[in-house]
Parts: structure tokens; C-alpha cells; sequence
């Protein structure tokens, strides 16, 4: 049984399920895919190293809904993060600088399964490969309308240095 | 999704269609010139509405990861500060796909040209951008507040660098 280390190693790649239509354009991911929900800090990744293309593909198709479709999977690493720390730092001369790390979160349930050692093949969890994107605040109130331009900078550095693995075809194109 | 423009649209743009094959033959080519790229901004100018009448039907969770639907008052900025670019002649650096809803509620428009991005977001008081220029000397604002009858100083210099150096790369291209 293969252990899932708590550690992520710096050039692990780290995926996201991106939808459609406004995660992915002009083979370009858009900062979209990146940014959680309102309020919240996290964005659900899948450590490819501890499961298959495969079975990200099935949970990518398992998340549409009525107004989405599973689009692409593209991969984020340790490093990726940190150079768009660095970058975020160095250009916030003022203000607190946004800035993000990739942390272990394998999931059962919905609930995060942290106390026990998680192994790749465990019967008793459903995503034991899940881990976090986790920004240092948390986005904006969902009422409020609140813009956030120095996130979505953030993210937009971050969707630029994603790599595509998989692409679904929707519309008839690839 | 596929959004109807409002009925009286498709009419009026046949009509203009007609008028613009009349007037090809018969005037002078600075006219024609500038007759065609009206209908064009025109055209791009229903896209974009149609763009965001399309985020507008949004439902809750649009994305599959708990996203909220942008507020009518949002959408009802988008909509007028539409009108204000395309009054200052910025909608033709507008992709209509470059128009998209944020995860909580505001949304983002990317004027990306061969000089860069201008993206903007439209919230419910205010507007913030960040450019990302060829030449590094990028420009962000946290927010600014407006009506969006207006185009932000610091915004209307950026979205002129940006489509200006563009016309000029071009004509020396």
C-alpha cells in the first residue's frame, strides 16, 4: 500500500478539473479556474502522483452541472506557487502581498480525513490524492460586489503557468 | 447556452447590411472605412450584451465549485459601463469571451490586445483593473468608485496605451 506523503514535493503536479465555459479559452486557462468560492480560501487540487489521469478525468465529468461541463485538466506545482509568491511580494511595496501554498487534504465525504496516515488504495476514503490551493485570505463576501484586483492578478499569474494534460471535446471541438 | 438578442435587433442589422452594400460602390473610401467599423463595433457591441445576458441566467454553483451568480445591480453596471466603452471606442478591444462572472459575484472583462491586458472588474460601487503591458510598466487599482456612466481616469489611460500602441504596432507592421 502506497503511503500519501503529507509533504508535497515542489515539482508534484497538482491537478485541476476546469470547466466550461469559463475556466478555459484560446488554450489559455483563465484566472476563473483558480479563485475559490466566495469567502473561502480553497481550491480543490488532485496530486497526480498518488492516482491516475483516468480517474481525474471521471471527477472532473462528475462535477457539471446544468450550467457547466468539465472542460480540461491542467496541472499546478509547489514551484509554480512560490514564483508567483516571490513575484506578489516584490510588487506589493504597501499593502500585504496575496500569496497562496499547496497543503495535503485528502477527503472523505466532504470532510478532510487528517488525523490518520491516508494510503492511495484506502477503501475508507473516497479522495485520499485531494489537496488544497490556499490563499492567505479568504475572496470577497458573496452579496457584497466587492472587486478584488490584487486576487485576481494573483490568480491570473498563477492560471498562466498551468499545464494542460487533458482536453474534453465540447461543442464538438476539441 | 444561446441567448436571443432583443427582437428589433436582427431587422435593424439587415437593414444596415443592405445600406453598407449600396454605399460601397458609391462613396469615397474614408466613409466606407469608417461605415464598416461602426457596423462592426455594432455588431461586437450586441455580442457583448449578449454576453452578459448569458451570465445573467446563471444559476447558483455555475461552476461546480459553489460560485454565486453576480447581483442584478452588477450586471445592470456591466450593461451601462458597456455603453460608456462603447462610447469612447474601446468595445473593439473587447472579446465578448473575455467577459466573464467571478466565482463571488463581480465580473471581469480582459481588453487584450498584441500590447497586452487590461483586465477590469465591474462590481456593485466600483471598478479595479491591473494591466499587464509588453513594456513592464504595469498599472493596478484596488477600486475605484463610479457610477460607470464614466471611465476612470487611471482606466482610460490604460485601455488608450493599450489600443493605441496596439494601432500604431500594426501600421508599422
Amino acid at each position: 500500500m502506497l503511503l500519501v506523503p503529507k509533504s508535497i514535493a515542489s515539482d508534484e503536479p497538482c491537478v485541476r478539473c476546469v470547466m466550461h465555459p469559463y475556466g478555459f479559452k484560446k488554450n489559455k486557462i483563465q484566472k476563473e479556474a483558480l479563485m475559490p468560492p466566495p469567502q473561502k480560501t480553497d481550491v480543490s487540487l488532485l496530486r497526480l502522483r498518488y492516482t491516475t489521469k483516468e480517474f481525474c478525468v471521471r471527477h472532473g465529468r462528475s462535477i457539471r452541472n446544468g450550467n457547466s461541463t468539465f472542460r480540461c485538466l491542467a496541472t499546478l506545482t509547489v514551484q509554480d506557487v512560490e514564483t508567483s509568491n516571490e513575484l506578489s511580494r516584490t510588487s506589493s511595496e504597501k499593502v500585504f502581498p496575496i500569496m497562496s501554498n499547496i497543503i495535503y487534504g485528502p477527503m472523505h465525504k466532504g470532510k478532510y480525513v487528517l488525523d490518520a496516515d491516508v494510503y492511495v488504495d484506502d477503501p475508507n476514503v473516497e479522495l485520499p490524492m485531494h489537496a488544497d490551493l490556499r490563499y492567505n485570505i479568504p475572496f470577497p463576501h458573496p452579496n457584497g460586489g466587492e472587486v478584488a484586483t490584487r486576487m485576481r492578478k494573483y490568480a491570473h499569474t498563477l492560471a498562466n503557468k498551468m499545464q494542460v494534460i487533458h482536453m474534453e471535446e465540447v461543442d464538438g471541438q476539441v | 447556452m444561446i441567448v436571443t438578442p432583443p427582437c428589433c435587433l436582427p431587422a435593424q442589422l439587415s437593414q444596415i447590411e443592405i445600406i453598407s452594400s449600396v454605399r460601397d460602390e458609391w462613396v469615397d473610401e474614408p466613409f466606407r472605412i469608417s461605415f464598416r467599423s461602426a457596423m462592426l463595433m455594432t455588431s461586437t457591441m450586441t455580442s457583448l450584451k449578449n454576453r452578459v445576458s448569458e451570465i445573467h441566467m446563471l444559476e447558483s454553483n455555475w461552476d461546480g465549485y459553489d460560485a454565486v451568480v453576480p447581483s442584478d445591480k452588477v450586471i445592470k453596471n456591466t450593461f451601462r459601463f458597456l455603453d460608456t466603452l462603447f462610447a469612447f471606442g474601446f468595445s473593439d478591444i473587447l472579446d465578448p469571451e473575455n467577459v466573464v462572472p467571478t466565482p463571488y459575484g463581480t465580473i471581469d472583462m480582459d481588453f487584450e490586445t498584441s500590447n497586452g491586458l487590461v483586465s477590469v472588474e465591474i462590481g456593485a460601487n466600483q471598478v479595479g483593473f491591473f494591466t499587464e503591458f509588453s513594456n513592464d510598466e504595469d498599472v493596478l487599482s484596488d477600486g475605484i468608485d463610479t457610477d460607470f456612466k464614466e471611465i476612470p481616469q487611471p482606466l482610460m489611460e490604460a485601455l488608450l496605451i493599450l489600443k493605441e500602441t496596439s494601432r500604431r504596432n500594426a501600421l508599422s507592421a
